[in-house]
C-alpha cells in the first residue's frame, strides 16, 4: 500500500516536471517579481514605478509584480534578491553604496558578487548645503572656516555607515575637515535640523535637498559634472577639491540567472533608459537619471568595495 | 489666499473629486479598522494609483484615506480592544470599557464626532497659520524631541496610577525590546541573538498586533462568554453624544485637538504620542481623574480628537518646508514630488490652486466622514452579535495577514504571535501592555535623540548639560515631565484628603489572594528578560551599549522591587484579603487557540496563505465550538465568508500580497 503511494507520488512529480518543460519557451513568459528593499511610496519605489510604465511599453505581455521587503536600511530586501530563485523571474532594485557597506560592515547575508548587474538608472550626487541665511557662501569658505575653527562647525549626515558618512570620511582624509558630526535617521530629519539651526551645514543628496530648496543654499556638488537640476551650482572638482560621492540606484538579479535572460533584461532596461519620455518623467519626479550598463556598474561596485574597506577600516 | 479659495471650492465640487473623497474615506476607515493595516500602509498602497490622476485629485484622495484610516482605528479599539492603528492605543482605555458596558454605539459615535472635530481644528491651523507654525516646529531639535519623548513616557505614571511600578517597568521592557535590530549609532546588529533576520528589529505594528489583538483573542476565548459584549442600543445616540461633546466635553475636545495639531507638526512625533499626551492631560486636569479608564466619553474624545488633529499639523511642515510631520505625510510628500510639485512656502502662491483645493478638501472630508462613518458604524456593531469564538478566530486571521503585510515578512507574524502570548501573560500578572507599546514606540526616538545630543555636545565650548538644558522649550518640557511624574502622588493625596473629609479612614485598597503571586511572577519575568538581554551586552559599544545598560539596570532594579513587593504582600496582606474578583478562565481553550495559531503560522509558508487559513478557520471553529448544535455548518460558513472577504479586501481591492506557499501560490 505504502509503496504504491510513493510510486504514484513519484509519477505525479515526473508528470509535473514534464508539464513544466515546454514552459521554457521565450523569456519572459510569466510575470516578473520586482523586489523593492524600501517601503511602498518611497523614492526607490517611485523610480521603479516609472521604469514599470516603460517596461509595459516594451514588454507588454508580462507585468511586474512589486514585492516590498523593507528593513535594516535595505539589507533585508537586498538579501532577498540575492537568495531568490535564479530563474530570471525575480529581480530587484538596489542602492549603492548601501549594499556594499552592508556587505562589508554589517554581517549582511550577501556579498557584492552575489548579484548579476542589469544596469544603473539613477546617480544622485551628494551636495554640500547650508541654510540660505548662512554667512558661508561657498564650499571654499566652508572648508576654510572648518579648518580655522576646529570642531565648531556642526555637520549633519544621514547614517552612520552610509554614503554621506563615506563622503565625510573622504573629506576628512583629503582636506582635514575637523567638524562635529551629527547623524540623522533620514533626509527629512536632516533637512529639518539644518533649517532649524541645530546644524550649520550638511551633506545631502540632490533628490532630498530639492524638497526644501527655498530655504537652503547648495554650495557645491560632489560630482564629475554639473547637474541639470541645479545648473548654477559648481562641482567640488571645479573648486579644486577632489571629492566625488553619490547614491546610485540600480537593478540586479541574483547571480547565475540564465545568460539569455540577463541579456534580455539588460537590453530592455537600456531601451527604457534611452526613451525620451522616460527621461522626461524622471526629471519631473526629481530623479537624476544616469544610465550605466551592467559591466561598467560591476566595475564601479568593485572599486567601491576597495574604497569602503579602506575608509571604514581606518575610522 | 482669497483669490484661490473660490476656484478651489469649484475644483472640490467636481464629481470626480467628490467620488474620490467618499471612496478614500470609506476605504481608509476599513483599512484603519483592520488591525495591522495602518494609515501609512493604506496611503502608500494608493500612491501608484495617483500616478494616473492629475496631481490635485490624487492628493485629495490620499488625504481622504489618511483621515479615514486614522478615524477607522478607533472602531476596532472600541469594539475589540485592539487599536487599528498605533494612533488609537489611548482610545482603548475608555472605548473598550464603554463597549463592555453595552454602550458600543456611544463609544463609536463619540470617536466619530471627536475625530471629525479634531480634523477640522487641525485643518483650520493648516489654512490660517501654516507659515508661522512651521517655524515653531523647526525649533524642535534633538534635545527638545528627547524631552518630548520622555514627557510622553512619563504619562505611563499617570496612565497606570495605583500600579505605577509595573507601568514603569513595562515601559522599560518595551524600550528594551525596541533596541533589537540595527544599532542606530554604529549601524551594527544588536540583540539579534545570533539570528540575522532580527536585524530588521521589532516593528511597532506586529508587536502591537500581538500585545493587543492576539492577547485579546486569548482573553476572549478563555472567557466563558457567548458574545464579546452586551449591546443595548441607545435611541437618538447621535444627538445625545453631540450634545455631550459640545457641552461638558468642549474643553477636552479643544485642548486635545490643539495638542494633536501641535504634536503633528513636529517631524518625528505623530498620532501615537499625541493621543496619549492628550488623554493624560485630560485626565490630569479633570476634577475626578479616577473616572478615566472606566468608560467615559471624555477619554475617547481626548484620544480621538488628538489623533485626527495630528493630520492638519503633520501637513504644515510637509507643504511649507518639504519636511513631513508624520510617516503618512512622508508618503504623501513622495506622491507630490513624483508629480514634480515642489513643497515650500511658495506652494501657496505658485501652486496655490492645488494647495488650497487640498486644504479645503480636508475640511470637506472631515464633514463627509460623519455620514460615511454613521453608515459604517451600523455595520460594525453587528460584530457584537456574532458568536465570540468566531470573532476571535477571525481576528487571528487578520492579525496574521496584517503583521505579514507590514514588511512582507513571516518573521513579523511570529513576532506578533510571540507578543500575543507575552501580552496575555502580562495581562494576567497585571503588567501594563499599553505602557509596553508606548515603550516600543518611543524607545527608538528617545535613543536616537539622545545620540544626537551626545554628538552635539562634542562641539568645543558645549557640554552635555548645556545641550540638554539650554533651550526654553527643553526646560518647559522637563517641567511638564516632572509634573506628570508627580501627578499620581498628587492624585493620591487628593483622594486621601477627600476620604478624610468624608470621615472615612484612609485605607489602602484590599489586595486579592493572588496578588502576591502576580507581583512575584512579574518580578521574576522581568529579571529573566534582563538576564537574557544581558548575555548579549558584550557585543555592543558606544552610546548603544550605555543606553542598553541603563535600561537593563532600571529593569533589574524594578524586577527586584516587584519580587520584594510580592514577599511583603504575602506576609503582610494589606487591607485584608479580598477574593473572588478573578474571572474564571478556560485554560484548555486558550491552549488550543495558541497551538492552532502557531500551527497556522507554521504551515502558511508551506501551504500558502489561503489553504492554510481555510484549514485553520475550519478546524479551530469545529474544535472550539461552544454551541449545542453541529459545528460543521457554521465552521464551513465562517471559513467561506472569511476567506472570501479577506481575498476581496486584500487581494482585489488593496493589492496587498499575502504569504506565498511552496505548494500553492
Amino acid at each position: 500500500m505504502k509503496q504504491r503511494f510513493f510510486t504514484t507520488l513519484a509519477l505525479a512529480a515526473l508528470l509535473t516536471l514534464i508539464a513544466a518543460m515546454p514552459a521554457q519557451a521565450v523569456y519572459p513568459d510569466k510575470p516578473v517579481t520586482m523586489i523593492i528593499a524600501f517601503t511602498a511610496g518611497g523614492s526607490s519605489d517611485v523610480q521603479a514605478r516609472i521604469m514599470e510604465k516603460y517596461w509595459n511599453k516594451y514588454v507588454p505581455q508580462q507585468k511586474w509584480v512589486f514585492v516590498y521587503k523593507p528593513g535594516a536600511g535595505g539589507a533585508i530586501g537586498f538579501g532577498e534578491i540575492a537568495m531568490a530563485r535564479k530563474d530570471g523571474y525575480t529581480i530587484g532594485g538596489i542602492n549603492i553604496p548601501h549594499l556594499v557597506i552592508q556587505a562589508l560592515t554589517q554581517k549582511a547575508q550577501f556579498k557584492v558578487d552575489d548579484f548579476d548587474y542589469i544596469c544603473q538608472v539613477v546617480n544622485d550626487p551628494q551636495c554640500v548645503v547650508v541654510r540660505k541665511d548662512s554667512k558661508i557662501k561657498s564650499a571654499k569658505e566652508l572648508f576654510d572656516y572648518a579648518k580655522a575653527n576646529p570642531g565648531k562647525l556642526k555637520v549633519g549626515l544621514v547614517g552612520p555607515n552610509s554614503g554621506h558618512h563615506l563622503m565625510y570620511l573622504d573629506a576628512r582624509k583629503k582636506l582635514g575637515f575637523p567638524v562635529t558630526e551629527v547623524f540623522y535617521k533620514g533626509a527629512a530629519d536632516q533637512n529639518a535640523a539644518l533649517l532649524g539651526g541645530e546644524i550649520d551645514a550638511m551633506f545631502g543628496n540632490l533628490n532630498d535637498v530639492m524638497r526644501s530648496l527655498e530655504e537652503m543654499n547648495v554650495l557645491a556638488l560632489a560630482a564629475e559634472k554639473r547637474n541639470d537640476f541645479l545648473p548654477k551650482v559648481p562641482t567640488l572638482k571645479e573648486q579644486g577639491y577632489n571629492i566625488l560621492s553619490d547614491i546610485r540606484r540600480a537593478f540586479v538579479a541574483p547571480k547565475g540567472i540564465p545568460a539569455a535572460d540577463l541579456a534580455f533584461l539588460r537590453e530592455t532596461f537600456k531601451k527604457i533608459c534611452m526613451d525620451p519620455d522616460y527621461l522626461k518623467d524622471m526629471k519631473t519626479a526629481g530623479q537624476p537619471a544616469e544610465y550605466l550598463d551592467g559591466a561598467a556598474l560591476l566595475k564601479h561596485m568593485q572599486s567601491l568595495e576597495t574604497e569602503i574597506r579602506n575608509a571604514f577600516a581606518k575610522k | 489666499m482669497s483669490e484661490f479659495l473660490l476656484p478651489a471650492l469649484g475644483h472640490l465640487c467636481e464629481p470626480l473629486n467628490i467620488v474620490l473623497m467618499l471612496a478614500g474615506l470609506a476605504g481608509g476607515i476599513i483599512i484603519g479598522a483592520l488591525p495591522g493595516l495602518t494609515a501609512t500602509m493604506g496611503v502608500a498602497l494608493m500612491v501608484p494609483v495617483t500616478f494616473a490622476m492629475d496631481a490635485t485629485s490624487g492628493l485629495v484622495m490620499l488625504g481622504a484615506i489618511y483621515v479615514g484610516a486614522i478615524y477607522g482605528g478607533s472602531n476596532s479599539a472600541c469594539l475589540i480592544c485592539t487599536p487599528g492603528t498605533p494612533s488609537s492605543v489611548a482610545t482603548t482605555f475608555d472605548g473598550w470599557p464603554m463597549c463592555q458596558a453595552g454602550k458600543a454605539d456611544r463609544a463609536l459615535m463619540t470617536s466619530l464626532l471627536s475625530s471629525s472635530f479634531g480634523g477640522i481644528v487641525g485643518t483650520f491651523f493648516l489654512l490660517f497659520l501654516a507659515a508661522p507654525l512651521a517655524r515653531v516646529a523647526l525649533k524642535f531639535g534633538g534635545p527638545e524631541n528627547f524631552w518630548l519623548c520622555l514627557f510622553g513616557l512619563s504619562s505611563i505614571a499617570v496612565m497606570s496610577s495605583g500600579n505605577m511600578f509595573k507601568g514603569l517597568v513595562s515601559g522599560g521592557l518595551g524600550m528594551l525590546v525596541a533596541t533589537i535590530g540595527l544599532d542606530p549609532h554604529v549601524a551594527t546588529p544588536r540583540f539579534t541573538f545570533g539570528y540575522y533576520p532580527l536585524i530588521q528589529g521589532v516593528e511597532v505594528i506586529p508587536a502591537m498586533i500581538g500585545l493587543f489583538s492576539i492577547s485579546q483573542v486569548l482573553y476572549l476565548i478563555g472567557s466563558y462568554k457567548p458574545f464579546i459584549a452586551q449591546y443595548n442600543p441607545t435611541p437618538g445616540v447621535f444627538g445625545i453624544v453631540a450634545r455631550e461633546l459640545l457641552g461638558k466635553c468642549k474643553t477636552v475636545l479643544l485642548r486635545s485637538s490643539i495638542i494633536g495639531t501641535f504634536v503633528g507638526m513636529l517631524p518625528g512625533a505623530g498620532g501615537e504620542i499625541a493621543s496619549i499626551i492628550a488623554y493624560n492631560e485630560s485626565k490630569r486636569w479633570d476634577k475626578q481623574p479616577d473616572r478615566y479608564g472606566t468608560g467615559i466619553t471624555e477619554g475617547v474624545a481626548a484620544s480621538e480628537s488628538a489623533n485626527n488633529g495630528v493630520i492638519g499639523g503633520a501637513l504644515i511642515p510637509m507643504l511649507t518646508l518639504g519636511i513631513p510631520g508624520s510617516a503618512v505625510a512622508a508618503v504623501i510628500l513622495g506622491a507630490l514630488l513624483a508629480k514634480g510639485i515642489q513643497p515650500g512656502f511658495k506652494v501657496f502662491t505658485v501652486t496655490g490652486d492645488l494647495a488650497y483645493t487640498f486644504i479645503l478638501s480636508q475640511f470637506a472630508v472631515n464633514l463627509l466622514m460623519i455620514p460615511v462613518g454613521l453608515l459604517l458604524i451600523r455595520l460594525l456593531v453587528r460584530l457584537l452579535s456574532i458568536r465570540l469564538t468566531f470573532v476571535a478566530i477571525g481576528i487571528v486571521l487578520l492579525s496574521v495577514i496584517g503583521s505579514y503585510a507590514i514588511r512582507n515578512s513571516m518573521l513579523d507574524v511570529w513576532i506578533a504571535m510571540f507578543f500575543g502570548i507575552l501580552g496575555y501573560f502580562c495581562n494576567r500578572v497585571k503588567l501594563d501592555t499599553g505602557a509596553m507599546a508606548l515603550g516600543i514606540i518611543l524607545g527608538p526616538m528617545v535613543e536616537e535623540n539622545f545620540g544626537k545630543c551626545v554628538s552635539l555636545a562634542k562641539a568645543p565650548g558645549s557640554s552635555v548639560m548645556q545641550v540638554f538644558l539650554d533651550s526654553p522649550i527643553a526646560v518647559a518640557l522637563i517641567f511638564l515631565t516632572l509634573l506628570s511624574l508627580c501627578t499620581p502622588f498628587l492624585m493620591d493625596l487628593r483622594r486621601r484628603r477627600a476620604a478624610a473629609e468624608a470621615g472615612l479612614p484612609a485605607r489602602p485598597a484590599p489586595t486579592s489572594r493572588a496578588d502576591w503571586l502576580k507581583d512575584m511572577l512579574s518580578g521574576l519575568f522581568v529579571l529573566l528578560v534582563a538576564a537574557v538581554f544581558f548575555t548579549q551586552l558584550h557585543e555592543l559599544e558606544d552610546v548603544g551599549r550605555n543606553y542598553a545598560l541603563l535600561l537593563l539596570a532600571f529593569i533589574t532594579l524594578m524586577g527586584i522591587w516587584l519580587c520584594l513587593q510580592g514577599f511583603r504582600k504575602r506576609r503582610f496582606p494589606a487591607g485584608g484579603l479580598a477574593s473572588g474578583d478573578e474571572e474564571p478562565v478556560a485554560m484548555r481553550r486558550v491552549a488550543i487557540i495558541v497551538a492552532a495559531s502557531a500551527a497556522y503560522a507554521a504551515i502558511t509558508p508551506v501551504l500558502g496563505f489561503y489553504p492554510a487559513s481555510a484549514l485553520f478557520l475550519c478546524l479551530s471553529a469545529v474544535v472550539l465550538n461552544d454551541t449545542d448544535g453541529s459545528p460543521y455548518v457554521a465552521a464551513c460558513l465562517l471559513t467561506l465568508i472569511m476567506c472570501l472577504a479577506v481575498w476581496l479586501v486584500f487581494a482585489v481591492l488593496l493589492g496587498v500580497p499575502t504569504p506565498e506557499g511552496m505548494l500553492f501560490q
